[in-house]
């Protein structure tokens, strides 16, 4: 029995101890915060922070072009032909021309990541003690390249140049595409050259690639002499040059994986003077590029047009006498051991079949990889500038400039690069438009599948004039209007926001 | 003396374990003498087997076994035997010189007097004031259960119990509609003798003894933070002082597939084949060429061939006993279930040790260990199911050599999938202890502390077998749950009766803490042989974004009070405080008040002698409980790591902060009426009930240029509204037969009272909007088919124009209501394309001649109106028959499996047989289905046509159950009972659902309900059941 009491007091004591303690530490116990991830006022302290969040905008610039890049700039041109009737439907819509408003890849999610990511950044960096201007530099030129593309598919979109913070404020209206282009994409790529010290990288923003981006810009609003000076500037800076062997062009873009029916194929390459940006993938991060879905899959969505087909075969004839009548004297630049390979040897580069094609039939574009593989391998780098292009866009510029000797003579330089016959005067054309379509038709042979030519239709106002007496004559696609040049607003967005009503004209 | 007949007992029970084994029936009869023996009976004379029987103020006593027989020896330190039965009353005998004692046992008000413990304090069942579901080991044995929820399935009234899958999947259940908009926050609170848990998945049914759903407000409110979904109280057996026993209980069922889904076979497809192209019936495909081809005659049928006879075991082994002041119960139980579809089995090891110890009279302590194995293998759902109706009916399945035929065309082989290893282990540990303290008379003060740790760990393996062939690499990964909670409470209890009064108070507090850590990880293998990480490439490890560790805890202060004068008139109230640690800084405590009354009719003068009602209550309570279940830390917005690029690590924001998050409530309002007559022979229980939930915690999402997509916030209301009756009674009871029989139906409303900012939102294929319930599928409403391509043809008004052909088939012109028509005809588009003869006539709203996101409309809803089950109870003698129907109206099922073969989208994808046969091939045909060309402006999702009906009665069980009389087994020394049983469980399903199974859980996800992609086949089980008692 004395024990019974013992034990009683003891658990008493005990408990009402037990209880009081509760009572005392009851706030503490439901002060839980994050374990695994960093509260917002602990972040931005510091240039290792700055670099993490700058490197952030890269991996959403991953997800956002990663399939889009193509989807946007590539597909709805003359360029292609609807691949099989069994592909996703997402992607025949884009070369059909019908595109609707439930089309995926319209879907804008990642790309306004990319943008708050970068407002955080241009926002933040610049509080830290000592803080590197290059990386703002990098989120300036990554927002006005979201923008830019933001503008040119969708025409006028939500404007975000502060990051989200709150849910305030959010059901913002769209603003105008000029009033993007004019007070954010341009202030920051000039903000971004100003700021950048770093003259050349392959995987991020540099002085390089910030020129080639206000190229590119510059064009876009026909200020040929600032495009010009921006070209001429980057050229200066003596990083980038053109490569001059058929293996080092094919390297550029090499990415095929060694398999069972590739036994010799060379993996990933994507090296090469030409490159001035890329967006880089690899597989260790879980990250694809899209490119082998795109333009070498088990069920194609897009073949290689007739119509290219026969404007490159027309350009550079593939057979002996065509060649010989047209280029007298000059020899092909490749030869096998069957013999001299008459044509544009990237023609048959940039096509699946290669060389010994019989080139009957349809063909996937074969640039970067050489045959079907799975997804989930791919790793191609989606090149953004490459220094070929930059050369052509400002052989244009000076073309408009009335710089005609220059421009033929940048034409001129590819064509010896690439080891194909010279233009003559009077073969570049009679006039500026002439001339204009001369080196259009050079970017599109020589830029194919680098997501160049819609926006190089675009920008010249020749994306109607071009393409529809194609689809009037080959019934494939629907007739292109002003309005359809747009992409339509995704539907849900506009559920989700109904101040960015209406859709866009035409959809 | 005591553990001299233990070991008796326990070896005589090996000993005829040996004998069933061995078949031999050589055993005396062993007489002793200075014994009392005698029969209980009922009123009505019928021998009742079961009674306990005990010498008074001793733990020496004896059963009464199948003919209601007893035998005692006679005992020197007592002279009253006391006989006790649950739902009779206790009668107590003085012995004497008798040696022979009969006894009639008199019926008690049926369970009136039993306790039931809510919350923090016991209440007797006749004094509940709210609305509370119960059911009994007993029932529960009925259905066979491997998991408590088969056991109340349709036994429950506003109770719904919807099935998530196969062996081990688990169950949804759904109390009293559907209240909230989370994730993990549908499911109600459950509570394992005073130990709060997320799920039951690990408990035995055998441990169960009785099992009560807690569906109003006011009664559940004493849980608080947890509470909104309802409550689940669950009793386990306990030991009961007297001799120890020992059940052991065996199962085996076998499983088979019912009710396959019709696929096409080979000619169906290569006639699709024929006509998917633009080009109609002119063609020259292979197929085509080749009459005699493999390719029209192979035919596999899928469905036969990854489901299989599947064998269920269980076996349960429990021993239990003690003496007045110490007592125990111990079950070990194994189950094994093989899944009718290969490689889904499940199996179950948990074994239960309760303890309870009184120290002293005013000191009681006891403890409880619950310790579980689950192994669960899987396969990939998506990857198996969907596949077995829509591959294409000749694709290879097995190589001339036997073996199975690889990744094909982007589609893995099925069988293939089967091997694919997903196996889910989890360790679970459950430790619950009190102790209790009577610190002044009639004031207890009780201190609990329960532990609960769980580590579950998921593999998933991918074969090379199932993956693209030109790049044979096996995937694989893993990932590590490691939970564990704590829950301490500490509370008083006082309570008093005087004269006309009787008064209760309680209050107290309680800490729950959590702590959970993932890990998750996968990479690519070097080869099939080893799937562990030891065999992985170590350039492809990936770490998954699941990894991350979080904390939660709750707080909780309550306190209630409970009184009644002269038992006539009850009234109580609760009052709980709850803080949580996932909201904000100013918004972590929230207040939960509750109050009840009652008042007794029948024991009014006017009723008391009323021979016919022998209850009548009226009850009414108000109360208001909360929801914290969302996930951590949402109050915040926080930066995640894992961003990375070209070799660098990068951090981005990842969640967008709410620091206004607050507690979801659910105010609920129940009026309910309890009828019993005659003798509470017969009852019948009313309750009308309503909630309303305020604050509703919702992703709600955000448009999508802020950079995120969604939030956290607190967004609305549903008002939930609904009656909720139970008949049940004795029908027949005469000397040695009777009829048992309860019918319960639930009938709900739901409705959707305000949004943020009263815009609607959409969920996957379902809208939610104000003044609409939850579960309405929102999509384009399907009209037929244009017989022509010339049908397609209105009048500015949007009313269609019938075309007119000439004899030739030439168009001629159109007419409107029998006159010729000469106005402008609108042609039907699908953005840019006209509808063409064999398009779907799709309904356009707005009449703009454009089928676009704005024609879309409510058709259907997923949530069920009625529900509920009718079982029955036959006994004869030795012999009992039970069965159970239950059923389910007015919900819709949209069938996303048929839709995803039949809308043509992939090349892979093999439409129905109806649709194949039923589509559209000429101009002019009159089809129930469109064309078979693959065009887009007939894929408009989701669509009226895949909306059906999911109705459905099933009766779910029969059982037969047998105890093999006394005579027969008295042979056997220590043996007290032998019964056995045979059951089929779902026997029968009366539905015109062509899916596999019309029951769908959430998988928590509320807002969609009745979404079927597909989920794990119907079976049949017939089972066999042996339960001894030694």
């Amino acid at each position: 029995m004395l024990q019974h009491i013992k034990y009683l007091k003891i658990k008493t004591i005990a408990i009402i101890t037990l209880v009081s303690l509760f009572n005392v530490s009851c706030d503490s116990i439901l002060d839980e915060q994050p374990i695994s991830e960093i509260g917002s006022q602990n972040f931005w302290k510091n240039n290792i922070d700055a670099e993490s969040g700058v490197v952030a905008i890269y991996d959403a610039m991953q997800t956002t072009y990663s399939r889009n890049h193509f989807l946007w700039g590539e597909f709805r041109t003359d360029n292609y032909k609807a691949g099989s009737s069994g592909a996703s439907i997402n992607n025949l819509e884009l070369v059909r021309q019908n595109i609707t408003p439930g089309n995926a890849s319209l879907r804008w999610h990642s790309l306004y990541s990319l943008i708050n990511r970068a407002n955080q950044a241009i926002k933040y960096i610049p509080t830290i003690i000592g803080y590197k201007k290059s990386l703002l530099a990098e989120a300036h030129a990554l927002r006005a390249y979201a923008y830019f593309d933001a503008i040119r598919v969708w025409g006028s979109v939500p404007l975000y140049t502060e990051p989200t913070e709150s849910v305030v404020d959010l059901l913002r209206p769209r603003t105008s595409g000029t009033t993007i282009l004019n007070e954010v994409i341009i202030p920051d790529m000039l903000k971004a050259a100003e700021l950048m010290d770093t003259p050349s990288n392959n995987f991020r923003f540099s002085k390089a690639s910030i020129l080639c981006l206000q190229a590119d810009v510059y064009m876009w609003t026909h200020e040929f002499d600032k495009a010009k000076k921006a070209i001429d500037d980057m050229i200066k800076l003596g990083d980038h040059s053109l490569v001059t062997t058929v293996q080092a062009w094919e390297d550029l873009f090499y990415n095929t994986p060694q398999g069972p029916a590739t036994p010799d194929a060379r993996g990933k390459v994507q090296k090469g003077s030409e490159l001035i940006l890329s967006i880089n993938y690899d597989l260790v991060d879980d990250q694809r590029s899209g490119v082998f879905g795109l333009f070498f899959a088990g069920i194609p969505s897009f073949y290689v047009s007739d119509t290219l087909e026969a404007k490159w075969v027309d350009k550079f004839p593939i057979d002996k006498v065509g060649w010989e009548t047209k280029y007298p004297g000059v020899a092909p630049a490749v030869t096998l051991s069957t013999g001299p390979v008459y044509g544009d040897w990237r023609y048959f580069l940039s096509r699946s079949g290669g060389y010994d094609n019989t080139l009957v039939g349809t063909a996937q574009v074969a640039k970067f990889t050489k045959l079907n593989f799975n997804p989930s391998l791919d790793d191609t780098d989606i090149v953004l500038y490459r220094y070929a292009g930059m050369i052509l866009l400002l052989a244009e510029a000076e073309n408009q400039l009335g710089n005609t000797n220059r421009s033929l003579q940048l034409v001129n330089q590819l064509r010896t690069a690439r080891k194909l016959p010279q233009v003559t005067l009077a073969e570049f054309g009679t006039s500026i438009d002439e001339r204009e379509n001369y080196i259009l038709d050079e970017r599109q042979l020589e830029l194919l599948g680098e997501g160049k030519r819609w926006w190089d239709l675009r920008r010249t106002n020749k994306a109607i004039q071009i393409l529809n007496p194609i689809y009037q004559i080959t019934g494939t696609a629907s007739q292109l209007t002003e309005n359809s040049l747009l992409f339509p607003v995704y539907f849900e967005h506009l559920i989700e926001n109904p101040n960015l009503l209406p859709q866009n004209a035409g959809y | 003396m005591k553990l001299k007949t233990k070991k008796n007992t326990r070896f005589s029970g090996f000993a005829f374990l040996l004998m069933l084994v061995f078949a031999s029936f050589s055993i005396s009869n062993v007489q002793a003498q200075d014994k009392i023996s005698g029969v209980v009976k009922d009123a009505l004379g019928n021998t009742l087997p079961g009674v306990n029987i005990l010498y008074k103020g001793t733990s020496i006593g004896a059963v009464t076994d199948f003919d209601g027989e007893f035998t005692i020896q006679k005992s020197a330190s007592s002279k009253t035997l006391v006989f006790s039965f649950i739902g009779y009353k206790t009668s107590e005998v003085l012995v004497g010189n008798k040696s022979e004692i009969n006894v009639t046992l008199e019926e008690e008000a049926q369970g009136l007097d039993e306790v039931v413990i809510i919350g923090y304090a016991a209440v007797k069942r006749e004094k509940v004031l709210g609305s509370l579901s119960s059911i009994k080991s007993e029932s529960i044995e009925q259905a066979t259960p491997v998991n408590a929820f088969d056991a109340i399935q349709g036994k429950l009234s506003g109770v719904q119990i919807l099935s998530n899958g196969g062996p081990g999947d688990g169950f949804d259940i759904r109390i009293r509609g559907v209240s909230t908009f989370g994730g993990a926050g549908t499911n109600p609170l459950y509570v394992v003798d005073g130990q709060q848990l997320e799920d039951i998945d690990n408990l035995n049914p055998d441990d169960i003894a009785s099992l009560e759903v807690i569906k109003d407000g006011a009664t559940a409110a004493i849980y608080g933070s947890k509470a909104a979904n309802g409550v689940v109280l669950i009793t386990t057996r306990q030991g009961k002082s007297g001799k120890i026993k020992v059940g052991i209980t065996s199962v085996t069922g076998i499983n088979q597939l019912v009710g396959d889904i019709r696929v096409a076979n080979s000619r169906q497809r290569a006639l699709y084949d024929l006509l998917k192209a633009p080009r109609g019936l002119v063609g020259s495909n292979s197929i085509e060429r080749d009459t005699l081809s493999l390719l029209r005659t192979n035919s596999f049928d899928l469905q036969k061939l990854v489901t299989r006879p599947a064998i269920r075991q269980q076996i349960n082994v429990s021993v239990n006993g003690g003496s007045e002041t110490a007592k125990f119960y111990w079950n070990t139980g194994y189950t094994n279930e093989d899944g009718i579809v290969l490689r889904s089995d499940y199996k179950r090891i948990t074994s239960l040790l309760k303890l309870d110890f009184d120290v002293s009279k005013k000191f009681k302590v006891g403890t409880k260990f619950n310790l579980s194995f689950e192994e669960q293998n899987g396969l990939n759902e998506s990857q198996v199911f969907q596949q077995i109706v829509e591959r294409i009916p000749y694709y290879p399945v097995f190589e001339q050599d036997g073996t199975y035929s690889p990744e094909f065309s982007g589609r893995a082989n099925p069988l293939a999938e089967t091997l694919a290893t997903l196996k889910r282990r989890d360790y679970r540990a459950q430790l619950f202890s009190y102790a209790q303290l009577e610190i002044l008379p009639n004031l207890i003060l009780r201190s609990t502390v329960g532990l609960n740790y769980r580590l579950n760990k998921f593999n998933r393996f991918n074969p090379i077998i199932t993956v693209n062939p030109n790049v044979p690499i096996p995937t694989g990964g893993e990932s590590f749950l490691n939970t564990y909670d704590i829950q301490q409470e500490n509370y008083l209890n006082y309570k008093k009766s005087w004269k006309n009064h009787d008064i209760g108070f309680f209050g107290g507090m309680q800490i729950q803490k959590y702590s959970i850590e993932n890990f998750d990880i996968s990479a690519r293998f070097n080869n099939d042989y080893v799937q562990t990480f030891g065999n992985t490439d170590p350039l492809f490890i990936t770490v998954g974004n699941r990894t991350a560790n979080r904390r939660h805890s709750l707080y909780s202060l309550f306190a209630g009070f409970n009184y009644d004068y002269k038992n006539k008139y009850l009234i109580s109230g609760t009052y709980r405080r709850d803080g949580s640690s996932r909201f904000g800084e100013n918004n972590k405590y929230g207040n939960f008040p509750s109050i009840s009354v009652g008042w007794k009719v029948h024991k009014e003068s006017f009723l008391k002698s009323s021979k016919t009602i022998s209850n009548l209550m009226f009850r009414a309570s108000y109360g208001i409980v909360g929801n914290e279940r969302i996930s951590d830390y949402e109050f915040t917005g926080v930066f995640g790591t894992g961003f990375n690029y070209n070799g660098l690590g990068g951090i981005a924001p990842v969640r967008l902060g709410n620091d206004e998050l607050r507690w979801e409530e659910t105010a609920s309002t129940n009026l309910g009426l309890d009828l019993g007559m005659f003798k509470n022979r017969f009852n019948l229980n009313v309750d009308v009930w309503k909630k309303t939930t305020t604050d509703l915690l919702a992703m709600v999402p955000l448009p999508e240029e802020s950079g995120f997509s969604n939030i956290r916030k607190n967004v609305g209301s549903i008002d939930n509204k609904g009656i909720d009756i139970t008949v049940s009674g004795t029908i027949f009871k005469k000397k040695g037969f009777t009829w048992n029989s309860s019918f319960n139906i639930a009938y709900q409303e739901n409705k959707v009272t305000q949004l943020d900012g009263g815009t609607p939102f959409e969920s996957g294929f379902y809208k939610i909007e104000e003044g609409q319930p939850i579960g309405n599928i929102f999509g384009y409403r399907n009209l037929g088919i244009y017989q022509f391509k010339e049908s397609n043809a209105y009048d500015d008004n949007g009313v269609r124009l019938t075309p007119v052909f000439d004899a030739t088939g030439a168009f001629l012109n159109y007419t409107l209501n029998g006159s010729e028509y000469t106005g402008t005809v609108n042609k039907m588009r699908v953005g840019n394309t006209i509808l063409q003869g064999g398009d779907i006539i799709w309904e356009d709203l707005d009449g703009d001649f454009r089928v676009t996101e704005a024609d879309r409309q409510i058709i259907g809803n997923g949530l069920a109106k009625i529900f509920g089950g009718f079982s029955n109870e036959f006994k004869f003698k030795n012999f009992s028959v039970s069965f159970l129907f239950d059923y389910s109206f007015g919900q819709d099922i949209y069938r996303r499996w048929d839709e995803a073969r039949n809308d043509l989208n992939s090349n892979n994808e093999t439409p129905g047989p109806d649709r194949i046969e039923g589509a559209w091939i000429n101009e002019g045909d009159i089809t129930p289905y469109p064309r078979l060309n693959r065009v887009a402006q007939n894929r408009n999702a989701p669509n009226s046509f895949f909306v059906s009906s999911g109705d459905f009665i099933k009766l779910r069980y029969i059982r037969l159950d047998y105890s093999i009389p006394k005579i027969a087994i008295d042979k056997f020394k220590g043996v007290e009972g032998i019964s056995i049983n045979l059951a089929i469980n779902n026997v029968l399903t009366w539905t015109n659902y062509l899916g596999f199974n019309p029951e769908l859980g959430n998988r928590g996800n509320p807002l969609n309900p009745g979404f079927d992609t597909l989920r794990y086949p119907n079976d049949r089980e017939i089972i066999l059941g042996l339960k001894i008692q030694l």
